[in-house]
C-alpha cells in the first residue's frame, strides 16, 4: 500500500503523520532528539506502527513520499552553531550587518541589539561601488577581492556571503567575485545577494545572504544524513523538504537555498487550514481564515485572504529589529508571546499580568512536574478542569494538579484576595485579551476586520481558550481540526512543490524597455522550468507558473509585488494593465493610490507551482457509520469545570473518537482528543463536521 | 494619598482589560500610520498617538512613539477643546501643529477628533506625524538661523478640516500649499485622520460591550492606577534635592560660550518636582524649547527610569514641572523660533535627568549619550530630465552612554526618539544624486570609563549630478561635547566637515556642488566611572573588535596592547607596561586640566594633539577646524570635568 509520511520537527515534540491512500491519518509524537532527527521520527513511527500493528521499517518501506520539515536551520542560528561565515561587501560599509533597519518595540527599554550576524573581523571589504544607476562609480579591484579570500582562507572561513552595494541593478561586481572565490577557494560554498534575494536595502539583501552561507554546509551534512538514515530504514520514495514557502522542494533544491527552511513547519499550518477550510467550509468562508497555532511560548497566527496563504518577507530570528531578518519571501506567520506556558504574575500596582515571561517547556509550567513552579496559562486551565491531568497528549504524560493550584493560588488569587478559580479565570481573561490585541494590529497593518473572517485552531492547547478568543475579536466561527495537535505535520501532506525566481532589471512604465524585462521574466522563467523538470518523476496532477514584478511608486521605499497576467509583456496594453493592478495591490494593501503616476519595477518574478498528488481528505473510521443522523453519545464523565459566566458547574466529558459526525454539543462541555483538548464554553456549540473535525459556533 | 482613598469600583480583570483595550486602540493608531503614511520620515517612526479624555487629559499613549512627542499630545487636545468649546460636533477634525500651545515643532501636526457616545464627548483621539515639510525658508523646514517663526514655516492654530462630516478641501490646500510637499501633505493628514477614527471605532466597541459608565470609569482610573504606581515607586525613594546643569554650544547673540539648561529634582514623599528656572535665555539660532517640548523632555527623561509604568495623565500628575520664567530657551515664548527643540534643549534636558537618576538608581546608572543630528541636502537632481527637486534628508545611529556594569550601546538610535530607524542608502541614493561613500562604526569614538560608551558611526558622502543644491545641519554638541559620569571621560564632538573644512554642528544654507565630499561623526556615549579602572582584558576586546585604536587604549585606558595577529583579532595585554602607564597617568592627570589651554590649542594646531586628546585630557574645547581656542566655553568645561569626573578619580 502506498503511504504518504509527513514529519514536523518542532523544539519538544516530532510529529508524525501517516496517511494511506485512502487519507486514513494516523498521527504519532516521539520527543524531538538534538543529536540526530531520525531517533524522533523512529518514535513518532512506531507509535503508529502500534497502532496499525506494523513496525516503522514496513511503513518506510510502504511511503511512496516522504515530507520532511525541521526546525534544524533556525535553532543552528539561535544555538550560534552555524558555519564560520565570511561577510564581503562593498568598501566603506563593514556594519551593514549591525546597522539595522532600526525601530524598538519598547521605546524607554534598553534592548540589547544582537552581535552582527557576521562579526566584523570576518567582514571584508572590496574596492569597488556600483551607483543607483547601474554605472559603475569604482571599477572592482580585483587584487582587494584575492586578498580577502586569502585573508578568509587564514581565518578558517567555511561558507562565504558576498552582497556588494547595489548589485541588484549591476550583478557584475557580484558575479565577478563568485567567480574568483569558486576560483580560489573551490568546493567552498557561497552565495551571491543579488541571486538570492535581489531586494532593495542593503541590510536585509546582506542579511539574507549571510544566514543562507552560513546554512549550507550544516544543511548539506544534516540533509544527506537523513536520507542515508531513511534509505537505510528501508525508504524508496521521494524525499522532500518542507520550505517557509509554504511547498516543498527536493533536498539538493534545500541545500542551494538552505535560508528556506527557517519558518517551514509554521508555514504548513495555513496550508493544513486551507485544506481543511475549503472542504468544511463554504468558498466565501474557506477564502479569508485566521490560522491559529498555539505552542508553549507563542501563539503563531498566519492568514488566508482570497483564497490565498499570505506572504510576507519580514521574518527575524532573535526579535524583530534586535536579531537578524530572512529579507526572504515566506508564508506570513506572526508569533505572539502567549503560549500555555505565559506567566502569569501581580504587578506592583495590583494587576494581574500574564507573559511575557515563559516557562516553554522547560521547565515548563507547574504542573509538567519538571522544576518550574510558577503559575502559567496551563496550570490555570489545569485548575479550572479544562485539562484532564491523566489524559494529556492522550495520557503519555500526566499533569500534577495539585502544583497548578499550589502555583495558581499562591501567585495570584492570593495577591488578589480572589478564590482560587476565579484567578485561573483571569489569568485566561488576560492572556485572550493579550492575543486579542496583537491579532487586532496584526489584522489592521494588513487591512483585514477579524469579524469577517474564521478561524481555524492548531496546537496541543488550541481548544483551551480559542472560543473566548474569537468571541473577542467578534468572529463567528472556529474551525478545530481533530488533527489540531500536528497541524503543521498535516499540513506538509496536502504541500504543494513551490518555488520562486526571480530576476532584477530596473524598468518605470512611463518608458518600459520591454526587451530588458521579457529578457528578464525569460531568465525567470528558465529556471522555473528547470524545476519543474526535475519533478518529472514524482506524480503530480498538475503545474503552473505565475509571473509577479516587485513594484513601487517613484520615492517609495517598499515595493508590492504585482502579479502579472502575462508572461511577457507584449505592447502597451500589457504595461497599462501592469500600472492598473499595481494601483489596485497599493489600494488593498495601503488604502490609498495614484491614478496616473508611473510605476518602478525593480524584480521580475516566476512562482513555479507543481501541484502534487494528495491523500484524499477523509472522514476518521469512527465516524463511517454516521449518517449525519446518529444521536450525540453520552458523555464519558460528568466533572466539574469552572466558567467566569456560570462559576463551577458539572460539565460532561466527550471522547472525541467516540462522537459521530453530526454530534451537535451545547456548552459547558470539554471533548478530549488525542492531541488536543476543545472546550465548549457555556454560549458555545460544537458540531462535529462530516469529516470528525469541529466547528464552534460562536454567539456574540 | 487621594488616589488610594478613592479606591478602584471596577474589578481587576475588567480593569485590565480595558487597560489593555485603550493601548491596544492607540496602537492600532499607529500600526494605521505606518501603513498608509506618505512621508518617510513618519515612516521611520516619527508619530505618535493618543487617546484623550473630554478635558484633554491623556488616558494612553502609544507604545511605541517617539520619546519626543511623549508628554505633549494632552496639551494640544486642550487648545483644540479651548478653541472650540461649546462647537463640537460629530464628524468633526482637527488639525493644529502650534508650538506656542503646548505643540513641539511646526512639522509635528496633529489630528483630533472627538468621539461622541449619545450626544456627548466622552474622548479624544489624536494622531501626530512629522509632516516632510512646512514651508519656511528651507527645504524640511529647519532653518537653524530662523530668527523667528516666520521663517520657520506655517504656524496652525486649532482649525477645523471636518465640519460635521464635510471635508474642508479648501483648507487643506491652502495649507499644502504653503508647503514643499502639497501632495504628500494631504495623504498624511488623510493617513491620520483614518487612524483617529480606527481609535474611535475601537472605543465605540467597547462602549458598547461595557457601557458608556464602565469606560468612562475606567477613563479615570487608568489614570490614577499610573499616578499611584508611579507615586509608590516614588515614596521609596528618600527625600533630597538634586541639581546638574548641560549646555547647548553657544548663542549667537553672545558669541562663545556654553549656554546652560539647569535642572534641579526634588523628590518629598510621593511627589517629584523639576524645576528648571535659572536656564539660559531664548538663543538666537533655532534651538529652543517651547514649554510642550521641554516638559516632554522632562516626562520622557524620567519614564527612562520607570520603563513598565504606561504613560498618561496620571504620570503627569505625579511629576510636577516648573519651567521657570517665560523667554528662556526651555520656555521659549511667540515668536521665538522653536523648531531645533530637539537638538537642543530636549536632549539636554534629558541626559541631565539621567544623571540626576543614575545617582538615586545607580544599577541604572546612564552617562551622556549622543546628540540627535539632521543632515539636509536640498536641490536639483541633474540625472533626470525633469530636474526634480530633490531632499536628501539623513539622522543617523550613535553612542549611548556607559551604564552602571555594562558597556553604552552602540550605534543605537537618539535618545530623542529611540526607534527611529536607520535609512537604507539604497533607498535614499535613487531619489537623490547623493552617494553614500561610508557607513561604519567610528573606532575611538565612545567616551573611555569604567564602562565605555557606545560607538558613534561615521559617515561619509559626496554630490553627484546635483545642481544649486545647499546643505543644512541640525545637531549641537560640537563643543558641549558628550560627557561621562563617575570619572567617565567625553566622547567625540559633533559636526560636519564639507571638503576638509569644519562647518559646525549648526548651520543653514552653505552652497554643494557636484563633486563636493562631506563626512560627519555621530558621538558615542559618555563613559562611565574611571577608565583607568576598567579591566585591561576588555580593553584587550575592544580593540579586537575594533571599538579602540592601540593608540588609544594607551592614552585613554593606560592598557598596552601588542598585535598579535589582526587578521584573527589575536592581541595581548603587556601587564608591566600597562601598570606603569596607568601609574603614570593616575599621577599626572589633575594638572592635564589645568595646563594653560592656549597652549594645548597651539599644539593642536601644530598636529600634536587631536581633538580627544584635547577633551579627555585636558578639557579643552576649539574650533576643530581653525584650532582657534574657546576660552569662555573651555572654563566651562573644565568646571564639568571637575564635577563629572575629577572626584571619582582615585
Amino acid at each position: 500500500m502506498a503511504l504518504r509520511i509527513s514529519v514536523d520537527t518542532g523544539g519538544t515534540f516530532t510529529d508524525v503523520v501517516v496517511a494511506d491512500e485512502e487519507g486514513n491519518l494516523r498521527i504519532g509524537k516521539g520527543l524531538t532528539s538534538t543529536k540526530r532527527a531520525f531517533e524522533g521520527i523512529l518514535a513518532g513511527l512506531a507509535q503508529v506502527a502500534d497502532e496499525l500493528g506494523s513496525t516503522p521499517a514496513a511503513l518506510l518501506a510502504d511511503a511512496e513520499v516522504f515530507t520532511y520539515g525541521t526546525t534544524r536551520a533556525t535553532n543552528a542560528i539561535v544555538e550560534h552553531k552555524t558555519a564560520k561565515t565570511a561577510f564581503f561587501t562593498t568598501e566603506g560599509f563593514p556594519d551593514i550587518l549591525l546597522l539595522r533597519e532600526g525601530g524598538k518595540l519598547d521605546p524607554f527599554k534598553q534592548i540589547p541589539y544582537q552581535p552582527p550576524y557576521v562579526p566584523r573581523r570576518l567582514t571584508y571589504e572590496l574596492h569597488e561601488r556600483i551607483d543607483s544607476e547601474g554605472e559603475v562609480y569604482i571599477p572592482l579591484d580585483e587584487a582587494s577581492v584575492i586578498d580577502a579570500i586569502d585573508r578568509a582562507r587564514l581565518a578558517g572561513v567555511e561558507a562565504i556571503a558576498v552582497c556588494l552595494i547595489w548589485s541588484i541593478v549591476n550583478a557584475a561586481h557580484e558575479l565577478r567575485v563568485g567567480e574568483l572565490i569558486a576560483k580560489h577557494l573551490p568546493g567552498l560554498p557561497f552565495t551571491l545577494s543579488h541571486q538570492l534575494n535581489p531586494v532593495i536595502r542593503e541590510y536585509r539583501r546582506s542579511s539574507s545572504a549571510a544566514i543562507d552561507a552560513s546554512l549550507k554546509p550544516l544543511m548539506q551534512d544534516y540533509l544527506q544524513t537523513m536520507e542515508r538514515d531513511l534509505r537505510e530504514a528501508g525508504f524508496a520514495g521521494h524525499l522532500f523538504i518542507t520550505t517557509s514557502f509554504g511547498g516543498a522542494w527536493r533536498p539538493e533544491e534545500v541545500v542551494e537555498r538552505p535560508i528556506y527552511s527557517i519558518g517551514s513547519g509554521p508555514s504548513m499550518a495555513p496550508v493544513a487550514a486551507l485544506t481543511y477550510g475549503k472542504l468544511e467550509l463554504s468558498e466565501a468562508e474557506a477564502s479569508e481564515l485566521l490560522v491559529c497555532d498555539t505552542g508553549g511560548t507563542t501563539f503563531d497566527v498566519g492568514l488566508v485572504t482570497g483564497g490565498e496563504v499570505g506572504f510576507a518577507n519580514e521574518t527575524w530570528i532573535g526579535g524583530r529589529w534586535v536579531g537578524h531578518i530572512t529579507g526572504v519571501r515566506s508564508v506570513d506567520v506572526k508569533s505572539i508571546g502567549a503560549g500555555g506556558g505565559s506567566i502569569a504574575w501581580v504587578d506592583a500596582g495590583g494587576l494581574l499580568r500574564v507573559g511575557p515571561e515563559s516557562a516553554g517547556s522547560d521547565p515548563g509550567p507547574a504542573c509538567y512536574g519538571r522544576g518550574g513552579t510558577r503559575a502559567t496559562v496551563t496550570d490555570a486551565a489545569v485548575v479550572l478542569g479544562y485539562v484532564d491531568p491523566t489524559y494529556f497528549l492522550g495520557g503519555r504524560m500526566t499533569l500534577d494538579a495539585a502544583a497548578a493550584r499550589t502555583a495558581v493560588g499562591r501567585d495570584v488569587a492570593e495577591p488578589l484576595k480572589m478564590s482560587l478559580e476565579e484567578a485561573a479565570a483571569a489569568i485566561l481573561v488576560i492572556a485572550n485579551e493579550n492575543i486579542v490585541g496583537a491579532i487586532r494590529e496584526l489584522t489592521i497593518a494588513r487591512g483585514i476586520d477579524p469579524r469577517e473572517v474564521t478561524l481555524v485552531a492548531g496546537g496541543g492547547a488550541a481548544g483551551l481558550n480559542i472560543a473566548p478568543i474569537a468571541r473577542e475579536l467578534g468572529s463567528k466561527r472556529v474551525l478545530i481540526p481533530a488533527t489540531a495537535g500536528a497541524l503543521s505535520a498535516c499540513g506538509a501532506l496536502y504541500a504543494d512543490f513551490v518555488s520562486e525566481f526571480s530576476t532584477s532589471t530596473y524598468a518605470e512604465t512611463r518608458n518600459l524597455d520591454a526587451e530588458a524585462v521579457n529578457g528578464a521574466l525569460a531568465a525567470a522563467e528558465a529556471r522555473a522550468d528547470r524545476f519543474l523538470c526535475s519533478l518529472g518523476d514524482v506524480d503530480l496532477t498538475g503545474s503552473r507558473k505565475d509571473f509577479f514584478v516587485e513594484a513601487r511608486y517613484r520615492s517609495q521605499v517598499w515595493e508590492l509585488d504585482v502579479p502579472l497576467a502575462r508572461p511577457r509583456i507584449t505592447g502597451p496594453a500589457d504595461v497599462t494593465a501592469l500600472e492598473e493592478a499595481f494601483h489596485q495591490v497599493h489600494q488593498k494593501v495601503f488604502a490609498v493610490h495614484e491614478p496616473g503616476q508611473y510605476v518602478e519595477c525593480l524584480v521580475w518574478k516566476t512562482r513555479a507551482t507543481a501541484v502534487a498528488k494528495k491523500p484524499p481528505v477523509r472522514a476518521r473510521a469512527a465516524l463511517v457509520a454516521g449518517d449525519g443522523s446518529a444521536s450525540t453519545p453520552p458523555p464519558i464523565a460528568i466533572e466539574p469545570a469552572y466558567f467566569r459566566e456560570t462559576g463551577s458547574v458539572p460539565t460532561p466529558r466527550y471522547d472525541g473518537e467516540l462522537l459521530p459526525a453530526g454530534s451537535v454539543i451545547a456548552g459547558p462541555a470539554v471533548i478530549r482528543e488525542k492531541t488536543t483538548t476543545v472546550v465548549v464554553y457555556p454560549g458555545t456549540t460544537a458540531t462535529v463536521t462530516s469529516l470528525g473535525n469541529y466547528s464552534l459556533e460562536i454567539q456574540a | 494619598m487621594s488616589t488610594q482613598s478613592r479606591g478602584t469600583t471596577l474589578d481587576p480583570v475588567t480593569f485590565e482589560v480595558l487597560k489593555n483595550a485603550f493601548v491596544n486602540a492607540v496602537d492600532q493608531m499607529g500600526e494605521q500610520i505606518l501603513r498608509t503614511c506618505h512621508s518617510f520620515v513618519i515612516y521611520a517612526r516619527d508619530f505618535s498617538s493618543a487617546l484623550c479624555n473630554a478635558e484633554g487629559a491623556t488616558i494612553m499613549q502609544g507604545n511605541q512613539d517617539i520619546a519626543v512627542h511623549v508628554g505633549t499630545l494632552h496639551y494640544t487636545a486642550k487648545a483644540v477643546i479651548d478653541a472650540f468649546a461649546g462647537d463640537i460636533h460629530p464628524g468633526d477634525v482637527f488639525l493644529i501643529n502650534d508650538p506656542y500651545a503646548g505643540g513641539t515643532h511646526f512639522n509635528d501636526a496633529r489630528i483630533v477628533r472627538p468621539i461622541f457616545v449619545d450626544g456627548e464627548i466622552i474622548a479624544y483621539s489624536q494622531s501626530c506625524g512629522h509632516w516632510a515639510d512646512m514651508g519656511g525658508s528651507v527645504p524640511g523646514s529647519f532653518d537653524i538661523t530662523a530668527r523667528d517663526h516666520f521663517g520657520e514655516g506655517l504656524r496652525i492654530t486649532p482649525i477645523r478640516i471636518w465640519d460635521k462630516g464635510r471635508y474642508l478641501g479648501d483648507i487643506v490646500r491652502m495649507i499644502a500649499s504653503n508647503t514643499r510637499a502639497p501632495g504628500d501633505i494631504i495623504g498624511d493628514l488623510h493617513a491620520q485622520a483614518e487612524a483617529t477614527r480606527v481609535c474611535e471605532r475601537e472605543i465605540l466597541r467597547l462602549v458598547e460591550k461595557y457601557g458608556k459608565d464602565t469606560v468612562l470609569t475606567a477613563f479615570d482610573e487608568v489614570q490614577d492606577y499610573v499616578e499611584r504606581l508611579t507615586r509608590q515607586r516614588i515614596a521609596e525613594l528618600p527625600d533630597g534635592v538634586w541639581q546638574t546643569e548641560d549646555y547647548i554650544d553657544f548663542d549667537p547673540n553672545e558669541g562663545e560660550g556654553l549656554v546652560p539648561i539647569k535642572v534641579k529634582m526634588t523628590i518629598e514623599g510621593d511627589q517629584l518636582t523639576y524645576d528648571l528656572s535659572g536656564s539660559h535665555a531664548s538663543v538666537g539660532t533655532f534651538l529652543n524649547a517651547a514649554f510642550g517640548s521641554a516638559f516632554s523632555a522632562v516626562i520622557a527623561g524620567t519614564k527612562t527610569f520607570f520603563p513598565d509604568v504606561p504613560l498618561n495623565a496620571g504620570f503627569y500628575r505625579a511629576v510636577q514641572v516648573d519651567l521657570g520664567p517665560v523667554g528662556s530657551v526651555v520656555n521659549a515664548a511667540w515668536p521665538t523660533a522653536v523648531t531645533g527643540f530637539c537638538a537642543g534643549p530636549h536632549e539636554k534636558i534629558m541626559n541631565s535627568i539621567f544623571e540626576l537618576w543614575s545617582v538615586l538608581k545607580p544599577e541604572r546608572a546612564l552617562a551622556c549619550s549622543f546628540n540627535l543630528e539632521y543632515l539636509l541636502v536640498g536641490g536639483r537632481d541633474g540625472r533626470t530630465a525633469e530636474k526634480n527637486y530633490f531632499m536628501w534628508y539623513d539622522w543617523m545611529a550613535g553612542g549611548w552612554g556607559g551604564r552602571n556594569g555594562r558597556d553604552g550601546s552602540n550605534c543605537t538610535s537618539p535618545v530623542f526618539g529611540v526607534g527611529l530607524a536607520v535609512q537604507p542608502l539604497e533607498g535614499q541614493e535613487r531619489l537623490s544624486p547623493v552617494i553614500t561613500t561610508e557607513h561604519s562604526i567610528l573606532k575611538d569614538s565612545g567616551g573611555p570609563g569604567l564602562y565605555r560608551g557606545g560607538c558613534g558611526v561615521q559617515k561619509g558622502g559626496t554630490l553627484t549630478r546635483a545642481e544649486g543644491a545647499v546643505i543644512s545641519y541640525a545637531c549641537d554638541r560640537a563643543r558641549s561635547v558628550v560627557w561621562g559620569i563617575g570619572g567617565g571621560l567625553p566622547s567625540i564632538p559633533h559636526g560636519v566637515w564639507l571638503n576638509g573644512e569644519f562647518l559646525g554642528a549648526v548651520f543653514s544654507n552653505v552652497d554643494v556642488k557636484q563633486g563636493d565630499v562631506f563626512t560627519r561623526p555621530s558621538a558615542g556615549g559618555g563613559g562611565y566611572g574611571d577608565p583607568l579602572a576598567r579591566d585591561p582584558e576588555a580593553v584587550k576586546e575592544d580593540v579586537a573588535d575594533d571599538y579602540v585604536s592601540i593608540e588609544r587604549a594607551l592614552k585613554d585606558y593606560g592598557v598596552s596592547i601588542r598585535e598579535v595577529d589582526a587578521d584573527l583579532a589575536l592581541y595581548e595585554v603587556d601587564a608591566a607596561a600597562t601598570a606603569e602607564a596607568r601609574a603614570g597617568i593616575r599621577a599626572a592627570r589633575k594638572g592635564w586640566l589645568s595646563e594653560p589651554a592656549e597652549g594645548i590649542a597651539a599644539r593642536y594646531r601644530a598636529g600634536e594633539l587631536d581633538a580627544m586628546d584635547c577633551l579627555r585630557q585636558h578639557g579643552v574645547v576649539l574650533d576643530w577646524g581653525t584650532g582657534a581656542l574657546f576660552p569662555n566655553t573651555t572654563v566651562t568645561f573644565r568646571e564639568m570635568l571637575h564635577r563629572r569626573a575629577v572626584p571619582h578619580w582615585a
